[in-house]
């Protein structure tokens, strides 16, 4: 459907729901994957998805639905439900009327007409690219190729209406020789902006590089961490940012707003029409702003629901998707010339946390840990376990390169001195 | 549903692919949700779709739809083998699929009290009682009491002949509560996780008392002193190995891994094919079942989303590795006679791939307690339930928390404890088993969130142990 029919249904469901308190959330959206392992295509699709979310209330109780149907006579059923659940719901103490009317969201460009069109055939191609140089390298390659596209449209019963549509692409690829292997992962809203052919080639010269790895020493190390890696420990920080929890005295930042909570190089912010761009409105129809979370190694603010904001004098702060950490200038190898002797790490993986409220963390490294003697990787090393805490591990931030995109993530290369390997 | 798979089928017959199959699916949830005495959460949701495959020049291609229209469908089959064809041009398929007999049939889940036909008042009446016993303590800062109900209707159908559907009632409670005491918080929580039954399970599960126990613990653990660190003994609780075994012997022991297929994703296994019938993966004590006819299983689905039946098998047997779980296209790579029935798909937008099945360790002689394992113990930790997990992509190197934890000090329970974990790899822990109580102890553990695949779908299993003691265990205390 194009924004006038979205905005349709949206209408006719607030209409359904004439004398409550209601937002209505519609969301299409098509994703198409071609899935590659073992050196063959071993998925093919092209999915598509609507829902239709309701949330009403009134007299201080509400409740919430969801449905495919937008059939107009479906849209009565649903309402009917909604007010049954209502007739049954104790009063919610929280209970806040849906946002104000009179929102002003703002415009983000993130739809690709390209991307859009889902070519089943680009998708094809790269992952045949990278079979294709596997095969002659004598290698494995896995990954996918991916594109997917959404659209949103919102409106509650206080007079806004708002719509975003955003298109993925995504590239992901590891080449295997057997005994080392290597990995990226690329994404873009547009699909021509993935540089598939270099990175295949990158990432087979990186795999071969990777072979017959010894164990890793023990005692701290100077360690390099890619943007994948960076990435992966990322999440963690930004889960822990929620200013209810934090408050209610389970996560590490409970009172500390305002205070030094990692060290001075890191700053992680949201710059919602940056080079990742975030999202326009949140699914109660609140306006995503641009957010600095931690500012030089300070925590400022943290995301934060209307209820809570009220109780505490905080601004509502939404997640606007999308997350940026500062660095500085230079890629991988200008990092890796600053070091006599350490370990560069490619990828982290299967990060749990170990203690949620001191931000302790568990996880592995993946395809690709190396032994780094002046200014170069010159030795393969074996995957080993860590138990970290990023606010610490931050801490020892010596040098930061220029950030790149990882996901809803830009985030840079880093240097940390000191590191625990075990 | 039938009617509308026959005639997806049909179609893809007409259109004359190599095999073509398709999933007509009706979804119904229900969530309810108390966090810390107020009900934050009441949604229900319906959805409606159907997922086709189609077979093309040796390539897949798939399509789902939303809403279960003929056009719909039909346009999920056009969409399906124009995607397959466009595999095809490119010379890139090689999909061979192991012979297997058609099926027909109906299979009902195990519910005898539908909860979508219980009051709401009854169950957030429920909910509340819970949760103000979560809260009793005042050191219980946040809680969460929750009922989650899923009622799902499957029709499978492929152009081989079969054409079988299911209804499965699965449901899961939930109860945490996470207590503040100085500068330390800590959670406890019921950890049974989901089953394929209905409200007559919530009925027995006594939520409202459990709740107060959970809510006592919470305190209990964030008094307790941080764990010891050395080389010792412990003694798991069903529901704590039944994480421990899913992440170290069911995905493992999943085919597709085991062939590269999720080397970009979730890892490969370091089982290789011809380790059947010769690793040894643990002592003698240790003996694996899968088992997708277990009843109230969340992986008994009757057939599996390719039509095949659920089977029961040993992966393990007697330490010994013996068979991997497979779908059709593993099957014929590992040189099977056919599938075991492990291919299912979060549900019909998703394409289906090889999961765990039900999987639990055998349990020990009749009559064999936790008492007696534990009385074995000069030092050691004893650990109930679920905490922080962590496992490397070859599924070796692993680290395991647990939700409560218990020093044993002189074959005895002495002291709870805070902060414990524990490290090892696959073959050494579970070779260091010498004892596995018996099936009167036996406990399940419902997991309903298993993430697999690109793009990440969700699975559900069951699995389940009796308590388990292992011997020389590198255990780490306080904050690792």
């Amino acid at each position: 459907m194009n924004r006038e029919e979205m905005i349709g249904v949206v209408r006719r469901a607030l209409d359904a729901a004439s004398g409550y308190d209601a937002t209505a959330v519609l969301k299409e959206s098509r994703e198409a994957t071609v899935r590659f392992g073992q050196n063959r295509i071993t998925q093919n699709g092209d999915t598509f998805r609507r829902e239709l979310e309701l949330t009403m209330g009134t007299n201080g109780r509400k409740a919430t639905a969801t449905t495919h149907n937008i059939e107009p006579s479906r849209l009565q059923q649903l309402v009917a439900g909604i007010r049954d659940q209502i007739s049954t719901a104790p009063e919610d103490p929280e209970y806040l009327p849906p946002v104000e009317g009179g929102q002003i969201y703002p415009v983000i460009d993130a739809w690709d007409p390209e991307t859009a069109d889902m070519r089943t055939a680009e998708r094809i191609a790269a992952a045949s690219k990278a079979v294709a140089t596997a095969k002659l390298r004598g290698l494995e390659a896995a990954g996918i190729s991916h594109a997917s596209m959404e659209r949103t449209a919102l409106g509650t019963s206080t007079g806004n209406l708002a719509f975003h549509r955003r298109t993925e692409a995504r590239f992901g690829l590891t080449m295997d020789t057997g005994d080392g292997s290597s990995y990226r992962h690329l994404s873009h809203n547009a699909w021509s902006s993935l540089p598939v052919a270099e990175t295949v080639e990158e990432v087979v010269a990186e795999a071969r590089a990777a072979g017959e790895p010894l164990k890793a020493p023990d005692g701290p190390r100077r360690i390099l961490l890619e943007p994948q890696a960076v990435a992966d420990l990322v999440p963690f920080l930004v889960f822990s940012l929620n200013a209810r929890l934090a408050d209610e005295g389970v996560t590490v930042f409970s009172g500390m707003e305002g205070r030094r909570v990692s060290g001075p190089r890191l700053s992680l912010r949201s710059v919602i029409d940056g080079p990742v761009k975030g999202r326009p409105f949140d699914g109660e129809g609140l306006p995503c702003r641009d957010a600095t979370w931690i500012e030089d190694g300070v925590l400022r603010e943290m995301l934060c629901g209307r209820w809570w904001a009220s109780q505490t004098g905080r601004r509502p702060l939404s997640s606007p998707e999308c997350y940026y950490m500062d660095g500085g200038t230079g890629d991988v190898g200008d990092g890796l010339s600053r070091m006599e002797e350490g370990l560069l790490i490619r990828r982290l993986w299967y990060i749990r946390f170990v203690d949620q409220k001191s931000l302790q963390i568990t996880g592995m490294t993946r395809d690709g840990v190396f032994g780094v003697r002046d200014g170069s990787a010159t030795r393969p090393l074996r995957d080993f376990r860590w138990n970290w805490k990023p606010l610490e591990l931050f801490e020892r931030i010596s040098w930061m390169g220029e950030p790149v995109r990882k996901g809803r993530l830009y985030v840079p290369p880093v240097v940390l001195e000191d590191v625990s390997t075990g | 549903m039938r009617r509308l798979a026959r005639r997806a089928v049909e179609a893809l017959r007409q259109a004359d692919v190599e095999y073509g199959d398709v999933r007509v699916e009706s979804i119904a949830t229900e969530s309810l949700t108390f966090r810390s005495l107020r009900l934050s959460d009441a949604s229900l949701k319906s959805e409606e779709g159907a997922g086709v495959r189609a077979v093309v020049d040796g390539c897949w291609g798939f399509a789902s739809c939303t809403g279960l229209s003929e056009s719909a469908v039909d346009d999920a089959v056009a969409r399906a083998v124009e995607v397959a064809r466009a595999g095809g041009v490119a010379r890139a398929g090689s999909v061979r699929l192991s012979a297997e007999e058609p099926q027909e049939g109906s299979f009902q889940g195990p519910c005898r009290e539908d909860p979508f036909e219980v009051s709401r008042e009854e169950k957030i009446d429920l909910l509340a009682r819970a949760c103000e016993n979560l809260h009793a303590p005042r050191e219980v800062s946040v809680s969460y009491a929750g009922l989650w109900f899923e009622k799902r209707r499957r029709v499978f159908g492929n152009t081989e002949g079969s054409l079988v559907s299911s209804e499965i009632v699965f449901s899961q409670p939930v109860l945490q509560a996470a207590a503040v005491h100085r500068d330390d918080a800590q959670s406890r929580s019921l950890q049974v996780g989901g089953r394929a039954a209905g409200y007559e399970w919530i009925r027995e599960l006594d939520l409202a008392g459990t709740a107060a126990r959970i809510g006592e613990e919470a305190v209990m653990k964030v008094r307790a002193d941080e764990g010891p660190t050395g080389t010792m003994d412990l003694v798991l609780d069903g529901i704590h190995l039944g994480l421990t075994m899913h992440e170290s012997v069911g995905h493992p022991t999943e085919s597709d891994r085991a062939l590269g297929w999720e080397a970009n994703m979730a890892g490969r296994s370091f089982l290789k094919l011809s380790d059947r019938g010769s690793l040894r993966y643990g002592s003698p004590k240790v003996s694996f079942l899968a088992d997708n006819t277990l009843d109230g299983g969340l992986a008994s689905w009757g057939w599996d989303d390719e039509g095949v039946p659920g089977q029961r098998w040993y992966l393990v047997r007697e330490g010994i590795f013996r068979e991997f779980g497979t779908v059709r296209e593993t099957a014929v790579e590992l040189g099977e006679a056919g599938s075991r029935g492990c291919c299912r798909a979060q549900d019909f937008t998703h394409f289906p791939i090889n999961r765990q099945p039900n999987l639990y360790l055998e349990p020990g002689e009749e009559g064999v307690t936790p008492d007696e394992l534990i009385a074995g113990v000069d030092r050691g930790v004893y650990i109930e339930g679920r905490g922080s997990f962590s496992i490397d992509q070859m599924r070796l190197n692993f680290q395991f928390g647990g939700d409560f934890f218990w020093e044993i000090r002189g074959g005895r329970k002495v002291r709870p404890l805070k902060k414990v974990i524990y490290r090892s790899t696959t073959p050494e822990f579970w070779g260091s088993c010498d004892g596995v109580a018996g099936p009167a102890d036996f406990r399940r553990l419902g997991l309903l969130t298993c993430g697999k695949g690109e793009p990440m779908q969700a699975a559900r299993m069951t699995h389940g142990a009796s308590h388990t003691r292992f011997r020389g265990i590198e255990v780490r205390g306080g904050r690792g």
